[in-house]
């Protein structure tokens, strides 16, 4: 038996679109498969200390949010950088993923500087954004996974290691072309805001696998899998 | 002569529209296409006051309306919840003379918090109550964040506005311009609670500095008593300050004065004193107040009930809404008896959008152990019943049905009074209705 132990960065300025229900759910998931799970959420511009956690995790939140935040986790570029080389889990949904690329700018105008993981930058467009998606995920291309964007914002840049394989829906740019989110060591980034590993179970699947290791044992997906393919089953309907 | 001519057609169609039921934006809408500067050439013998808001504008601006009425003034308003440009076109034209002058003492408009900023552009406004700003129909609206913005832009075209905002809802309680800021609050009550119990907070960190906020109590959401951790922002002395709040016998204080109101939620409560903040500001006496809001019979549509197999069904519509919908769920758990529950997801309007992820801003987890079941209906039935199992509902009260035919069957397998909770909105409910009242 394992004790899986998450981190969860900003929870209280990141807070969107009911995202951290992925978290719960993924301690759900992971008391299913017999094992034990630790979150911790520290208090706002506490320091970050990564040590000793599997997973690490941050929402999506408002863009002034953002980009009050960024200064302080700019100041850990070193560490953050360095535990994912290492290869510790993250999950960065939908404007959080901007942290981790060059740079990002406000709704404001003014440009933040973020570190550096990733050549891409983020660009605030005070607009609202709405999109579906469904792709088909990197880790297993003959899964179908479907995500829904909610953002003011887009990332600029190639994208060089994409998650997605879109079928239809949104991308990382200002226009679709094809490739949505990052899958970098075991960094897992998405534009899809909300539940996306509550309502994806391969996705869900492959981030408890990754967690728990020999401990992984199956969990039952029946229902999700049912909500799932109703829902790639109406993108078809359209399609025909 | 040109606005005479346009205004005359928007009339026509008005009436017609009346005559065939019909809806309110469409005459707007063209004579917004005639002429687009129709609005500037308006002129008003009396004063303008724009409502808005993410919860609560259509009850409190019909309230407003409504007491000035009654207090013997003649009154323009879009009733009907026609809040976009379109509507207020529709509603002002149609009311004002073939010169542009719309001689009522008290336009009262309903104004959609994306749209404020299109319509002050054209008319002048001397009063915007700003109710709330929460998170709502996110598809469409995105944050509150985005919202303030277009709710500041339409401020910036208004320089001699009042405002009139709520001291215990920090978002929107930020768009204070000093010196033209009157506030409306209400003290603790009987269901404010120290911790948020809904499944939504706007509102952790302060949006002037950005470190945590503090709140002394919780009305709902992060509406409440609140102090920044770090700066100077808080909770100020309001205005207009409803008191020993009475959700049984729906009774409160104004600033001191004693008023019986037609309602009993907590929502409603705040609606109450924010009406009274505007009456009050425009010259309506406290007498006249309590005599208004007596008589007011409340926005049309938004609950009632009827039979089914000897069962009460309760319908509540929201819109996609979390707020909203914690609040119905707020109300069904203080009904007296065995109740079962059922829940309408659809896909999210015009482009049918599979995203529920708005559901998971609510707080169904207090459900557990207070409903016989839980019926997931609507298209999105599955992931509803995915959302309910996430905030802890046993599977064995969760019963899915997306086959809105077959509903029926569904609720005979279950207990109690029935609360359906309706968070479409857009008419496909209705077939649910239709299928019980059969």
């Amino acid at each position: 038996m394992k004790t899986v132990k998450i981190l969860h960065l900003y929870s209280q300025a990141m807070d969107l679109y009911g995202d951290y229900n992925n978290i719960t759910v993924l301690c759900q998931r992971i008391k299913e498969t017999g094992n034990d799970v630790e979150v911790t959420a520290p208090g706002l511009y506490e320091p970050i200390e990564l040590d000793g956690y599997d997973m690490v995790y941050i929402g999506h939140g408002k863009a002034r949010n953002l980009a009050a935040i960024s200064e302080h986790f700019v100041s850990h570029a070193d560490i953050i950088k360095e535990a994912i080389e290492n290869g510790q889990v993250w999950y960065a949904s939908g404007n959080s993923r901007e942290l981790f690329g060059e740079s990002f700018t406000s709704p404001d105008g003014k440009e933040h500087e973020g570190i550096g993981l990733f050549d891409y930058r983020g660009v605030e467009t005070n607009q609202v954004f709405v999109c579906d998606m469904i792709g088909r995920p990197d880790y297993d291309k003959d899964e179908i996974v479907y995500g829904f964007a909610n953002r003011t914002a887009y990332l600029e840049g190639k994208n060089k290691y994409p998650l997605f394989d879109v079928i239809t829906g949104f991308s990382d740019g200002s226009a679709p072309n094809g490739l949505e989110g990052t899958h970098y060591k075991n960094f897992f980034g998405t534009w899809g805001i909300g539940p996306v590993l509550v309502r994806n179970p391969s996705f869900m699947k492959h981030i408890l696998k990754l967690l728990l290791g020999d401990d992984y044992k199956e969990c039952d997906f029946t229902l999700e899998q049912n909500a799932l393919d109703l829902v790639i089953a109406e993108f078809k309907d359209k399609k025909d | 002569m040109k606005y005479a001519f346009v205004a005359l057609v928007c009339k026509m169609l008005t009436l017609a529209g009346k005559i065939l039921g019909g809806g309110t934006d469409l005459p707007g809408k063209i004579a917004l296409k005639m002429y687009p500067q129709i609005m500037k050439k308006l002129s008003f013998k009396g004063k303008v006051i724009a409502v808005t808001g993410s919860n609560g504008k259509t009850t409190t601006s019909n309230l407003i309306a409504h007491i000035m009425r009654e207090s013997g003034y003649k009154v323009v308003n879009n009733e009907l919840g026609s809040n976009m440009k379109s509507g207020i076109t529709s509603a002002l034209v149609s009311a004002a003379s073939l010169s542009g002058k719309v001689k009522a003492d008290y336009v009262v408009l309903e104004v959609d918090e994306c749209y404020s900023r299109f319509i002050f552009e054209d008319i002048k406004v001397d009063y915007y109550l700003v109710l709330n700003l929460l998170r709502d129909q996110v598809a469409r609206n995105g944050n509150p964040d985005v919202v303030f913005e277009k709710i500041a832009e339409a401020i910036s075209k208004q320089p001699d506005m009042t405002l009139i905002l709520n001291a215990n809802e920090p978002i929107s309680m930020n768009l204070t311009i000093p010196d033209r800021t009157l506030y409306f609050a209400m003290e603790r009550t009987s269901r404010s609670t120290d911790e948020c119990v809904s499944g939504t907070h706007d509102c952790k960190i302060c949006p002037r500095c950005f470190h945590e906020m503090k709140y002394d109590f919780y009305h709902y959401n992060h509406l409440g008593q609140f102090h920044c951790s770090n700066c100077d922002y808080g909770t100020p002395k309001a205005d207009f300050l409803g008191t020993q709040i009475d959700f049984d016998n729906k009774k409160l204080l104004i600033n001191g004065e004693a008023v019986t109101i037609p309602f009993d939620t907590t929502f409603n409560m705040f609606n109450s004193i924010a009406a009274c903040a505007v009456c009050s500001t425009v010259g309506i006496t406290m007498e006249q107040f309590r005599s208004g809001i007596a008589g007011f019979k409340g926005a049309k549509g938004r609950r009632e009930s009827f039979s089914f197999e000897g069962r009460t069904v309760n319908l509540m519509l929201t819109k996609q809404n979390a707020a909203s919908l914690d609040q119905s769920i707020s109300f069904v758990l203080e009904q007296e008896g065995d109740k079962t529950i059922l829940l309408f997801v659809n896909n999210v309007i015009y482009l049918d959008y599979k995203d529920v992820s708005w559901l998971y801003d609510v707080a169904f987890q207090r459900l557990n152990g207070k409903v016989k079941n839980v019926v997931c209906s609507g298209n999105r039935a599955l992931d509803t019943a995915i959302r309910l199992k996430a905030a802890g509902i046993p599977e064995d009260v969760l019963i899915y049905e997306n086959d809105i035919t077959k509903v029926k069957d569904a609720l005979r397998r279950t207990e109690g009074d029935i609360y359906i909770l309706a968070a479409s909105a857009f008419g496909d409910e209705g077939k649910i209705i239709e299928e019980l009242k059969k």
